[in-house]
């Protein structure tokens, strides 16, 4: 009689939990796609990388090689963990560590004298070359000419780097011959954007907060090692 | 003895009541668990690829046939004339850049071909650690059997599922991705990459971007159809999703209440100059629209109401028809048929009738008849019938976008018999190019290059004359990397 009791009693907690579950399910998915993106690029620099790392999409220790290039004569530093400054020219291949944050300082910018910027870079994902071609297929990330106007005039500029997938990729031409680009509304989520034509590898942000010379550590975050390759 | 089964009965309530309480607690489970689930994520990330990958690919056979083309078993393929590379003959994916280092790069060892799943999406599906373990562990460094965390490999030499200077995955759950394939860095052709479910005969519908295949006819009249092996150059290509936002922004593209929520100020309002927006939504073309419709007009005004007007009833209500329909006379003569009627009828019943029941067997006769052939026209296999093997190759083993890749088919009747009709396509990935004018081919064909429907084209060759047992070709064309 008990043991009647006790399997309805574990029955009910089962009829409700099952109904839980399904109120969970319909209160959280998403309006606009099949996914769920628990992140978007609003997040602050170094959650996703933070979350990639947890998640097991690199390894301690993982290094991708990157390379930023700006428009000409731009020098690019990286700080890292111990705030210490790596200048690098324009389209300089540097390795930074994957599932982490660094902050980057743009300088000598045509047409800005003395103008600084200072975005910053996560690496939510890495690349998976052969052996000896690690540092040939870099991931790029081009700063062009609009994105600093833009964040010269206060605007937060955004940019989610994927690696296409191949069998819906675009065949429209890439911009200025370098990169394919595509200017989205502020309101979607870059990441799920880029989830949806590819594999997100790499965040970018980049406005015009400077730091504060008081606390000069505060503005630096995660960070990690920099290994400068060179062009 | 009773006392033992007074113990026994006690021991054996003692064990149903755990026994319930196990039944109850895992239930609970089960509904916490299922409760806690949430809904699945499709996405490139949320791809697993099944724990057997290694073992499906490795079992698939020479060349995946259609249903009607299965290959019997007896006769294998004489590959030692055609000189099949091994990995080849075994449809494993040809990594040009992997088998170029297999030798200097331990880590670029053959074994990472089977990772690759060849068929469905092309995104990230890192190997389930299950699997990964399998194929890595037994070369991996696993600090303490249970791999608490990644660690460094203490001489890369000696594992050889590393390669040097970097971690060691062997069997760390965290470091999943590290015995991953990304097949999206890879730029791939040839092979199957979508096994449709029905691809009628020599019909090139079901013909996925990537697949390469050929289609023949053998003597004793079945179509065959034989894939080529994939081939994958590695050469991945970034793209950029871009987004500026600033306040102003925010506010005019998202809701005027959220923008106000977040600023928590009127100088905010201010800038934001709500009415704007609202004043551009209202006059939009939607309102103009529905009150100009032609409907209404056509309604009132239109043809409706003029056929419901008095023409068409007025004539079918004419008096001088329904009165010419009522004719007395005509009724008089319609009554007296009716009592006429009506007498032979009781005259009928009143006679005593006999009915008579009548019934007849109608024998069915059953006709065997044998049809006896009178002569039986056919084609004598005095060999081995047709049997074309299709190989892929290309000549870069990585590229940038804008580089020429040239690949190369070869084809080869494998049997003693001709094959015929024989049609060798190659549906290209939107990321490759055609070269116009590039192809060669060193036998009669002709050759179609078609818009694929995915920005790039589907080339085939059909070959004007039999191919004869024994005999092979090769195909040549260039693309360019997009």
């Amino acid at each position: 009689m008990k043991s009647i009791i006790l399997q309805r009693t574990a029955m009910l907690i089962l009829a409700v939990g099952c109904l839980a579950s399904s109120v969970q399910a319909q209160t959280t998915l998403p309006k606009r796609s099949e996914g769920y993106w628990p992140l978007n690029h609003l997040a602050g620099p170094g959650v996703a990388s933070q979350w990639a790392g947890q998640l097991g999409k690199a390894c301690p220790g993982d290094m991708q090689t990157i390379q930023i290039s700006g428009p000409e004569g731009v020098v690019i530093s990286y700080f890292d963990t111990a705030a210490r400054e790596f200048t690098t020219a324009s389209g300089t291949k540097v390795e930074v560590q994957v599932a982490a944050a660094y902050r980057l300082k743009i300088s000598n910018i045509p047409g800005y004298p003395g103008v600084e910027l200072y975005p910053t870079i996560e690496l939510i994902d890495r690349t998976h070359p052969p052996v000896h071609l690690k540092h040939e297929f870099p991931v790029p990330l081009i700063i062009r000419q609009e994105d600093i106007d833009a964040a010269l005039m206060d605007d937060m500029v955004t940019k989610v780097i994927y690696v296409d997938q191949p069998d819906i990729a675009s065949t429209m031409p890439a911009l200025d011959n370098r990169m394919r680009s595509e200017t989205l509304p502020a309101a979607n989520n870059l990441l799920a954007e880029a989830d949806m034509r590819g594999r997100p590898i790499l965040i970018f942000r980049m406005g015009r907060r400077q730091p504060n010379p008081h606390q000069p550590g505060s503005f630096l975050v995660s960070g990690g090692p920099v290994h400068v390759i060179g062009e | 003895m009773m006392i033992k089964l007074d113990k026994l009965k006690l021991r054996r309530r003692h064990f149903f009541k755990a026994a319930c309480l196990m039944r109850v607690v895992s239930l609970v489970l089960v509904g916490l668990i299922s409760s806690c689930a949430g809904p699945e994520r499709w996405s490139s990330q949320a791809f697993e690829a099944p724990a057997a990958v290694n073992a499906d690919i490795e079992s698939m056979p020479h060349a995946m046939a259609t249903e009607d083309t299965s290959r019997p078993d007896e006769e294998p393929l004489t590959n030692a004339i055609f000189e099949v590379p091994e990995h080849v003959q075994n449809n494993q994916i040809i990594l040009n850049s992997y088998q170029q280092n297999a030798a200097s790069q331990s880590y670029q060892t053959p074994v990472d071909v089977y990772a690759i799943e060849p068929r469905g999406r092309a995104a990230s599906y890192p190997v389930s650690p299950s699997s990964f373990s399998k194929m890595r562990c037994q070369h991996g460094y696993m600090s303490g059997g249970s791999c608490p965390q990644c660690e460094r490999c203490p001489n890369p030499a000696q594992s050889p599922a590393c390669y040097p200077g970097s971690p060691c995955y062997g069997g760390c759950q965290q470091c999943q991705s590290a015995g991953s394939i990304y097949k999206d860095e890879y730029l791939c052709d040839g092979g199957n990459r979508e096994p449709s479910l029905y691809r009628p005969p020599l019909h090139p519908a079901g013909l996925e971007t990537e697949d390469t295949l050929v289609q023949y006819s053998t003597v004793d009249g079945k179509n065959r159809t034989r894939y080529s092996n994939p081939v994958c150059v590695y050469a991945p290509r970034f793209s950029e999703v871009r987004s500026t936002s600033n306040i102003r922004q925010n506010i005019n593209i998202d809701k005027v209440a959220g923008a106000h929520e977040l600023a928590y100020g009127t100088n905010l309002k201010a800038r934001v100059e709500p009415g704007l927006q609202q004043l551009d939504a209202k006059p939009s073309e939607a309102d103009v629209r529905n009150r100009a419709s032609g409907y209404e007009g056509r309604v009132q005004e239109g043809s409706v109401a003029q056929p419901i007007a008095v023409d068409h009833h007025m004539e079918l209500t004419v008096s001088q028809q329904e009165l010419a329909f009522v004719n007395p006379g005509a009724t008089h003569s319609d009554t007296r048929a009716l009592y006429m009627n009506s007498l032979q009828a009781a005259v009928t019943w009143t006679r005593d009738l006999y009915p008579q029941i009548s019934a007849t067997a109608q024998g069915g006769n059953e006709i065997n008849s044998m049809f006896k052939a009178a002569g039986i026209d056919g084609v004598e296999l005095n060999g081995r019938p047709g049997e074309l093997i299709i190989i892929k190759q290309a000549d870069l083993t990585e590229a940038h976008e804008g580089e020429v890749i040239t690949f190369t088919i070869q084809f080869r009747n494998t049997g003693t018999e001709p094959v015929n009709r024989v049609v060798i396509s190659d549906n290209l990935t939107p990321r490759l190019g055609y070269v116009e004018g590039s192809q060669t081919i060193d036998l009669q064909a002709e050759f179609r290059a078609d818009d694929n429907g995915e920005g790039s084209s589907v080339l085939s060759w059909g070959l004007l004359e039999p191919l004869e047992g024994g005999a092979q070709g090769k195909i040549t064309f260039k693309t360019v990397v997009r």
